[in-house]
């Protein structure tokens, strides 16, 4: 019963195509809402959470490389994804682009964090399914969700603004990681425990 | 044959289009809104929609090719059109007057990478050494920081001299990407 939903959950990548609700009209929430933006500032923004993702990662993967129990990548899953639900609620506390950036390398720890427990679950699932290209169907799934995900963006932009599209994202990050840890823990630690 | 020289030109010809493309992908949007009269967040995020959805199918459509010639020869040739189909999007971009037009360049966008995607892949497990996973690691590390080094440059380079340079820039890397794979990928 629960396989559609497990199918949802890992092809939404759970984060990294949610926010196909805002990433198409970031530059413009950026330029239009905040003072002192210009073309700069959202290409930097861009730049410092691709920074603090390709530093971080590598200590995540090494850390929760050979965690048999699962509990650390747990524990990692649940800083990161607070730190990626907390966010879009910070993009709309922040009053400058320095308060952008800091928001920025945020969600991009976050989703270094997270991505550990993620790839551990695609690798439980393809060895349930018995199918080696899981992986390649989930992509596939993620990316038509971001798709629908960003024409709905578009849509709430247009028509109710921006900050109810923030506060809607940040209501989907959380539903989605309260999915995202109960999978976590149901298929990597509850089914695998020995004892 | 199977080398690791070839496992490396294969990172080095991701790196190349994704941070080719990474130059003025995060400032898409201000471009269209800036330079494209009648655009509103709606229509942009809708482009963007229009792209992943074209991505989506294409690829799905590509990767169920049928086997008619031989497989080296069909992944270099999806390769070479794929990056050579890509670099036509940035001039388009360049050159955009109309909402409908980005939507078309979305499209072949779409079918550009939709195409080099699976070939890449399905030519890396061809020809790629099986030590591959020696590099990966570090190609991750330096495909990320590479994109977050031309993001940064592409606003820089806009910021100061517009966006047609940072257009026409990206679409060389494409080219060079094209030339890359008729240099390194081998027929057979």
């Amino acid at each position: 019963m629960l396989k559609w939903l497990r199918t949802i959950i890992l092809g939404d990548m759970f984060f990294l195509t949610a926010f196909g609700l805002i990433s198409p009209i970031f530059a413009l929430f950026l330029k239009d809402q905040l003072p002192g933006a210009n073309v700069l500032g959202v290409a930097l923004a861009e730049a410092f959470f691709l920074l603090a993702l390709g530093v971080i990662r590598p200590f995540a993967k090494l850390y929760t490389k050979n965690d048999t129990r699962g509990w650390r990548t747990q524990n990692f899953l649940w800083f990161g994804s607070c730190m990626v639900i907390a966010a879009p609620f910070l993009y709309l506390l922040s009053r400058d682009m320095l308060d952008i950036y800091v928001v920025q390398v945020l969600y991009g720890v976050g989703i270094a964090f997270s991505e550990p427990a993620w790839s551990r679950l695609v690798d439980i699932s393809s060895q349930k399914d018995h199918n080696p290209s899981v992986f390649e169907q989930y992509n596939t799934l993620g990316t038509l969700i971001a798709a629908a995900l960003a024409g709905v963006g578009g849509f709430v932009a247009q028509y109710q603004g921006m900050r109810p599209l923030l506060v809607f994202l940040g209501t989907t990050l959380a539903c989605a990681s309260m999915l995202m840890w109960f999978f976590f823990w149901h298929l990597a630690i509850r089914k695998l425990r020995t004892v | 044959m199977k080398n690791t020289s070839l496992t490396k030109a294969f990172y080095v010809l991701d790196l190349v289009i994704a941070s080719g493309l990474g130059l003025f992908f995060p400032i898409l949007a201000l471009l269209i809104k800036d330079y494209v009269p009648g655009a509103t967040i709606f229509s942009i995020a809708l482009a963007q929609s229009v792209f992943l959805i074209s991505k989506a199918g294409f690829s799905l459509l590509f990767a169920y090719f049928n086997n008619a010639i031989s497989p080296a020869k069909r992944n270099r040739l999806g390769l070479m059109l794929g990056y050579l189909i890509t670099a036509v999007v940035p001039l388009v971009y360049a050159s955009a007057h109309s909402i409908t037009t980005i939507y078309i360049a979305q499209v072949i966008l779409g079918l550009g990478l939709g195409l080099a995607e699976p070939s890449w892949k399905a030519a890396f497990a061809l020809h790629s050494s099986s030590d591959y996973k020696k590099y990966s690691g570090a190609y991750e590390v330096i495909l990320v920081l590479a994109c977050a080094l031309t993001a940064a440059l592409g606003g820089l380079i806009a910021y100061y001299s517009g966006f047609k340079p940072v257009l026409y820039m990206s679409s060389a890397a494409c080219v060079i990407a094209a030339v890359g794979v008729m240099v390194s990928v081998p027929k057979k």
